[in-house]
């Protein structure tokens, strides 16, 4: 792989992908990081323990509180808004925001 | 089912990096009773750390021969075009570099439990701190919980030194949330079979390279290196991660380099928080205490835990352990806190500067001589030589 390809993407976070939102992407990410949206039930945060590194910077960002680091293991509770902060940060991409089910 | 059972303490520290291991053993050499716990199952490990450090770091410890990977006589600094910045020991007459030496964490973190252990702290591993304990808006101790039982451990005082990714703080009603654009993510190769001079450590600037950070080139033993890039979290993406730039960087600088290890971490470069509150005090990443132009943190959190052992000392003289008493620690924090504020601003700067800017900047320092070898001294030499940059900063804090 060679130092190509990291131009600015046009693609919105993945939270602004989901379908319900009909506000606006950007307002709606913005209200959903307050923690102030009921959660969804469509969507779900999944983390691939294949490729989760531990570092802890998903428990730092999430605005509800949400993720925990235990041992090496990331735990996401049922509080999580899905808001998409985390699943963008994750240094390796070991978060995902899928449909439930 | 889990038993609870109940113990006490004078302090609880919660987490047994640098910050915590000072933390606690201060208070323990003023004959307070202490109890350091850990989560992980050994002390040090995971390492989630670039592992360099000034050569400060003697100033609070003397290091075994077994701590340290490499001495690098120098730091070299490279602008996207690959001119270089050059703080060397020959170019400068002090000798305080930014890195100078290349720790080995896993050995480094448990000696400084040892020293701990040895000033009579209590240390458990494998213990998780999963909440506090309250009386009314005081905390009174934790609950922990290890591989046989749960217990609530009740203390005067709580120390949370539990890192990047603090909860007891959030517990305890003091704000550690930090957003994307205050949080550096990193991710780094142990690599070996690499042509690097053990002398320097190697740091690249560039947007291309590294959004909003920088990627690094840290000697550890002969052939050998911690070789890592932390971003800006707000700009990762997915196609644009820190591990994707890292595998960039990997693959032009060293690709017949082989990976030992992978490293994952982040950095809070959001400045200092508010870090006390009724009974309990953050000490280290849990502050937010790290360096934000640089992303050092481990002596700022040894330099914190210092602070925060003999402040709990006095506070036990007192018998007052609320938020008045304890505020003292934030006292002497700050001027540790004002550099914290003054790097801030730094690196607010710094990352608004396109690669352009900074080819030039880097070409601005021909020739110089440093007088110290540290981020600070070459801020402010940058400064002299582009009196605007001056402006662009005044600019940002009108």
């Amino acid at each position: 792989m060679g130092p190509r390809g990291f131009e600015p993407r046009t693609t919105r976070s993945s939270a602004a992908r989901s379908p319900r939102l009909s506000y606006g992407p950007r307002l709606l990410f913005r209200i959903n990081t307050l923690n102030i949206l009921p959660n969804s039930d469509a969507m779900a945060v999944r983390v691939d323990r294949y490729k989760c590194g531990y570092c802890g910077a998903c428990v730092t960002v999430c605005p509800a509180d949400a993720i925990e680091l235990v041992g090496v293991c990331i735990e996401i509770r049922e509080n999580c808004n899905e808001c998409g902060v985390c699943v963008n940060i994750c240094p390796v991409g070991a978060l995902e925001l899928e449909n439930k089910g | 089912m889990r038993k609870m059972r109940e113990e006490r303490y004078d302090v609880v520290v919660v987490g047994a990096g640098p910050g915590g291991s000072t933390a606690a053993k201060v208070a323990a050499e003023h004959g307070l009773d202490v109890l350091l716990i850990e989560k992980n199952q050994e002390i040090g490990v995971p390492v989630r750390c670039a592992e360099g450090v000034s050569k400060r770091v003697e100033n609070f410890v003397s290091l075994p021969k077994e701590c340290i990977a490499t001495e690098a006589a120098g730091a070299r600094i490279f602008s996207p075009d690959g001119t270089c910045v050059e703080l060397s020991e020959k170019t400068a007459r002090g000798k305080l570099a930014e890195v100078g030496y290349v720790l080995e964490r896993k050995l480094f973190d448990k000696y400084l439990a040892r020293l701990a252990a040895d000033s009579g702290v209590e240390v458990r591993v494998k213990t998780q701190a999963i909440s506090i304990l309250k009386d009314g808006s005081s905390v009174k101790g934790i609950v922990v919980r290890d591989v046989s039982d749960d217990a609530k451990i009740f203390a005067d005082v709580v120390i949370a030194a539990d890192g990047v990714e603090s909860k007891i703080g959030r517990m305890a009603g003091l704000e550690t949330r930090i957003k994307p654009a205050d949080l550096e993510v990193c991710a780094q190769f142990y690599m070996t079979g690499i042509d690097v001079e053990e002398d320097f450590s190697e740091f690249y600037l560039g947007n291309k390279i590294a959004p909003g950070g920088y990627a690094w080139v840290f000697p550890k033993g002969e052939r050998s290196a911690n070789v890592g890039v932390g971003i800006e979290a707000s700009r990762s993406r997915d196609g644009a991660r820190a591990l994707d730039y890292l595998k960039a960087f990997v693959h032009r600088k060293f690709p017949e380099g082989r990976v030992l290890g992978q490293v994952y971490g982040a950095v809070p470069v959001s400045g200092p928080i508010k870090s006390v509150a009724d009974g309990i005090i953050l000490v280290g990443d849990a502050a937010r205490q790290t360096d934000p132009l640089t992303g050092g943190g481990i002596l700022n959190a040894m330099e914190a835990g210092k602070i925060a052992g003999e402040v709990v000392a006095e506070a036990f003289e007192r018998k007052d352990f609320s938020e008045s008493s304890l505020r003292e620690y934030e006292e002497r924090c700050k001027e540790l806190n004002e550099k914290l504020t003054r790097m801030y601003r730094a690196r607010l700067l710094v990352s608004k500067f396109s690669d352009k800017e900074l080819n030039r900047l880097a070409r601005s320092l021909e020739g110089v001589r440093f007088e110290e070898l540290n981020a600070r001294e070459l801020l402010r030499e940058l400064i002299k030589r582009n009196p605007r940059l001056l402006m662009s900063l005044a600019k940002l804090f009108p």
